[in-house]
């Protein structure tokens, strides 16, 4: 066949063919496996992506996506699911003492014991090569057959009544340890058919489960029935617990239904709607700090990609003057803030600046006789962050700027200067419009960088001074990223709230992002070259 | 089935060479690897890490976790025998307790203390008063008397504790998270006390700890506030330091910070029974912490044999002496909202509020409708 008839016969084929049926094959097994696994989520997602691409890949009508598809689906794993992950979270209470759903924290009180009275001493001892266990309790003894550590296989320990008088030397931990190994995780049978199970390195007890699920229902005082897997009953104290959808707790009931006891830990992750929002919005005390955060962070992210984008202009301007071999090293010595790596420029940066010894304070103080107070001065705090992430940034737009500076054809600096520009005339209406328009999405790009600058406030001052009433803690110079992790990772951890405060700020950010990319978008051509 | 290694968790400050002597100990004599790590923010990584099981075995950490880990149900509580409880200082194993539960097992008791330099002064000041005799004294030779980087919680809180002030209220060692006294009795006054310090030129912003224990390495400070962790460098400095309690303010005893050091077992673990053995047979004894106290000082040992041992070192008895006056930190799961509210009090010492105005702030702050516990 030929390439067209092989199109032709791809056109005409309406049945599945042999290459569907085992895609199809592949994607069910893979996603059992998933299943098995209990990864709902990422089966979900592979499900989905699967689904999409057979579609995509297989059939004529998904043909034009062919190429966007990979692009669409990496944007989905990875930014999108993401993002509702937070934003799920922050309609929960996930927190370091809610981390479990509710099923798997029943699953885990149900696994819970007691000892319900009898304990027994245990030693291990050693005869000759053999190991006896000898198990004692007030008068009662007990001893086990000799066994040999590591056990043989199908080798088992019995108890028959005796062993009082016979002392034998304790096995060495090696040993006991080897016992735990071997016998620790199967009940011990007494002669009385008793089951008992080891604690320690000395006990074995007469355990009970702690709780069960009530199969039978609860009858209440005013005669409505509870029968539900989330109501136990403690074989201990004999109470009704259940699952407190107010709390995330599990909690005693009295016979009312109200729930009356203590928590019982750990908790659950519970859906709380808006919450976390209401939490933000309705304390000033959060909500005024996020808000300065937020606006410090877009004014923090203009700034610097303004300053970072003139000074990288201007410079690489200046070396394109032909200056010969100097040229080159001045282009060099100008890149060397981007060749060090970020961590150590901004940690030398903080010994420099430090006040009173640093010695580009020194050189500050002699210069101007002031000197950046960034630990306690606002405005120090963030002009020095500026700054610093000003000299972060220009090397890699004056790289970009040099490039297309050396593709505007010379022509339009001929004609510009037959129709009478000077120098400056020249750089506002041919140099910039020619250099902006390529760069547009680096700068866009450089922008959401600084958005998100965390590893600069973080290594440098935290987001050092404090704001006086605000709680949670947020700092002055603290850009978003770093008061939401301040929240997550503080004591409290409390995902939910920073997840909530996530998502309230990616709003605001998102419409300046927007705002961005409609600019970027925007393809009227700039003034100066319609001039030309 | 190979037997899986014993995780230890702990502060790169503390005895981390100690711990790892006795665990090559129980490694010898058990055949279980003992792995001893030191992440940073354990204390923080813990709650993360523990429920996913991927937690240590063991932390070592302060009491004051133990009531918010035994609330998320992190913390494995034990079941002391009576012989083996009555070998632990009451103070340090009930600091362990939490609502009738104890979780861990308690090292070292530390507390604040005064270090003087023995050439400087020969009696340490028992009261504000005589402190401000040694200030005036030394600052005529260039020098100072006591100065502590003000902002520190540990440091600052015992002297508006001397006015009044607590954290939260107590009945036994049981902490009422309800009841916060940030402005109880003239705490006010305490803050005034700290900022007349700060006027006056003796206490200044830019001070740091680390300046501070340059100061006094050099005799150019006379005074220190310390805690154990610092001992072992205070004796090698080649002059004579003693150590003694806190002078009152006003005839009241400041009371500082008692933090219990202590082993706690993960309750994911999934093997608490040798985590167990391991802290009562290798690190509680009086071998494996004289090894902790070689390196890093433990306080007053928490461990009665071992504290019968050590209990004729005059530092401790100074140690032991503070004990008395000094308050437990409360180990409810609130503390540590404590701590950041407090923190906000330290950095408003400057602002031209009042005290009391800064104090009624946090109280209110500590009181957070939200917050509904049993």
């Amino acid at each position: 066949m030929r390439l067209n008839e092989v199109t032709e016969f791809n056109k005409r084929r309406s049945w599945l063919s042999i290459i569907d049926l085992l895609l199809g094959a592949i994607i069910i097994v893979l996603l059992v496996v998933l299943l098995a696994a209990q990864e709902y989520v990422f089966a979900l997602l592979f499900f989905c992506l699967a689904l999409a691409g057979m579609w995509v890949y297989r059939s004529r009508a998904g043909r034009p996506y062919r190429l966007m598809f990979p692009a669409l689906a990496v944007i989905f794993s990875f930014s999108v699911l993401p993002l509702l992950f937070t934003l799920f979270m922050s309609v929960t209470n996930y927190a370091s003492s809610h981390m479990n759903s509710l099923e798997s924290v029943t699953a885990r009180l149900l696994e819970e014991y007691y000892v319900t009275g009898l304990t027994y001493k245990y030693q291990v001892l050693a005869d000759g090569e053999l190991y006896r266990l000898k198990l004692m309790r007030q008068d009662e003894s007990y001893l086990s057959n000799p066994f040999s550590l590591p056990p043989v296989a199908t080798q088992s320990l019995s108890l028959r009544a005796g062993g009082a008088s016979l002392f034998l030397p304790e096995a060495d931990l090696t040993k006991q340890v080897i016992f735990r190994q071997a016998f620790a995780f199967e009940p011990l049978v007494l002669p009385t058919g008793q089951q008992l199970t080891r604690l320690d390195f000395s006990t074995y007890a007469l355990v009970a489960t702690r709780y069960r699920q009530l199969n039978e229902g609860l009858v209440l005082a005013n005669g409505t029935m509870i029968r539900d897997e989330n109501t136990l009953f403690d074989n201990q104290t004999e109470h009704f617990l259940r699952a407190n959808m107010a709390t995330g707790y599990f909690q005693a009931i009295d016979g009312q239904g109200e729930f009356v006891g203590p928590y019982v830990t750990p908790g659950f992750v519970l859906l709380t709607g808006v919450e976390q929002y209401a939490a933000i919005f309705t304390d000033p005390a959060s909500l005024l700090p996020l808000l300065k955060v937020l606006s410090w962070t877009l004014v923090f992210a203009a700034l610097s990609l303004l300053g970072s984008f003139f000074i990288g202009l201007i410079l690489a301007q200046l070396t394109l003057r032909p200056l010969g071999y100097c040229g080159y090293l001045y282009r060099c010595i100008l890149l060397l803030p981007w060749a060090i790596p970020p961590f150590v420029s901004i940690l030398s940066f903080k010994v420099l600046l430090a006040p009173h010894h640093g010695e580009l304070a020194n050189l500050f103080m002699l210069l101007f006789s002031t000197t950046p107070d960034w630990a306690h001065d606002v405005d120090s705090a963030r002009y020095t962050l500026l700054g610093l992430s000003i000299w972060l940034g220009y090397p890699y737009v004056m790289l970009l700027v040099l490039a297309s500076l050396k593709r505007i054809p010379a022509v339009y600096y001929e004609a510009a200067a037959v129709a009478g520009y000077g120098p400056l005339q020249r750089f506002f209406h041919v140099t910039f419009p020619l250099v902006l328009k390529p760069l547009k999405p680096v700068l866009v790009a450089l922008f959401a960088f600084n958005l998100h600058n965390f590893v600069l406030v973080y290594l440098f001052n935290q987001g050092r001074p404090m704001m006086l009433d605000a709680f949670p803690a947020a700092g002055y110079s603290q850009l978003l990223l770093n008061y939401v992790y301040a929240i997550a990772f503080s004591a409290q951890q409390n995902y939910a709230l920073a997840s909530a405060i996530t998502s309230f700020g990616l709003v605001l950010i998102g419409l300046v992002a927007l705002a961005g990319w409609r600019w970027l978008n925007s393809n009227s051509l700039p003034a100066g070259i319609r001039h030309a | 089935m190979a037997q899986p290694p014993l995780t230890i968790w702990m502060s790169a400050q503390q005895s981390v060479s100690g711990i790892k002597a006795i665990a090559k100990r129980f490694e010898r004599a058990s055949g279980i690897k003992v792995i001893v790590q030191t992440p940073l923010f354990a204390d923080a990584k813990f709650p993360l890490f523990a429920p996913n099981g991927n937690g240590p075995d063991i932390i070592l950490t302060y009491h004051h976790h133990v009531g918010l880990w035994a609330r998320q149900g992190l913390l494995a509580d034990i079941d002391y025998s009576v012989p083996s409880f009555s070998k632990y200082v009451p103070l340090a194993i009930n600091s362990l307790k939490y609502q009738n539960q104890y979780y861990g097992y308690p090292l070292g008791i530390e507390v604040l203390n005064l270090a003087y330099n023995k050439n400087l002064i020969n009696n340490p000041p028992s009261t504000w008063y005589e402190m401000q005799y040694w200030q005036k004294i030394l600052s005529r030779q260039g020098k100072k008397s006591l100065v502590w980087p003000y902002r520190d919680t540990e440091m600052s809180f015992p002297f508006l504790s001397a006015y009044g002030a607590y954290s939260f209220a107590h009945s036994g060692f049981v902490f009422d998270s309800h009841n916060v006294g940030l402005n109880a009795g003239k705490a006010s006054r305490g803050i005034d006390f700290i900022r007349a310090l700060l006027a006056q030129q003796w206490l200044s912003d830019e001070v740091s700890q680390g300046q501070i224990e340059r100061d006094f390495r050099q005799q150019q400070q006379a005074m220190m506030l310390v805690k154990p962790q610092q001992w072992q460098s205070l004796k090698q400095l080649g002059f004579q330091v003693g150590l003694s309690v806190l002078p009152t303010i006003e005839g009241v005893p400041p009371k500082p910070f008692i933090n219990v050091y202590s082993a706690l077992v993960n309750q994911y673990s999934d093997q608490k029974d040798i985590a167990g053995y391991f802290i009562e047979n290798y690190l509680t004894t009086e071998q494996g912490l004289a090894s902790l106290d070689n390196q890093v000082s433990l306080g007053v040992p928490a461990y009665i044999p071992y504290l019968n041992q050590v209990a004729s070192n005059p530092w401790i008895q100074a140690s032991f002496s503070s004990l008395k006056y000094g308050q437990l930190t409360p180990n409810t799961p609130e503390i540590s909202r404590f701590f950041s509210v407090i923190m906000g009090v330290w950095l408003q010492l400057p602002s031209d509020r009042t005290g009391a105005d800064i104090l009624l702030d946090a109280q209110r702050k500590m009181m957070p409708a939200e917050v509904a516990l049993p």
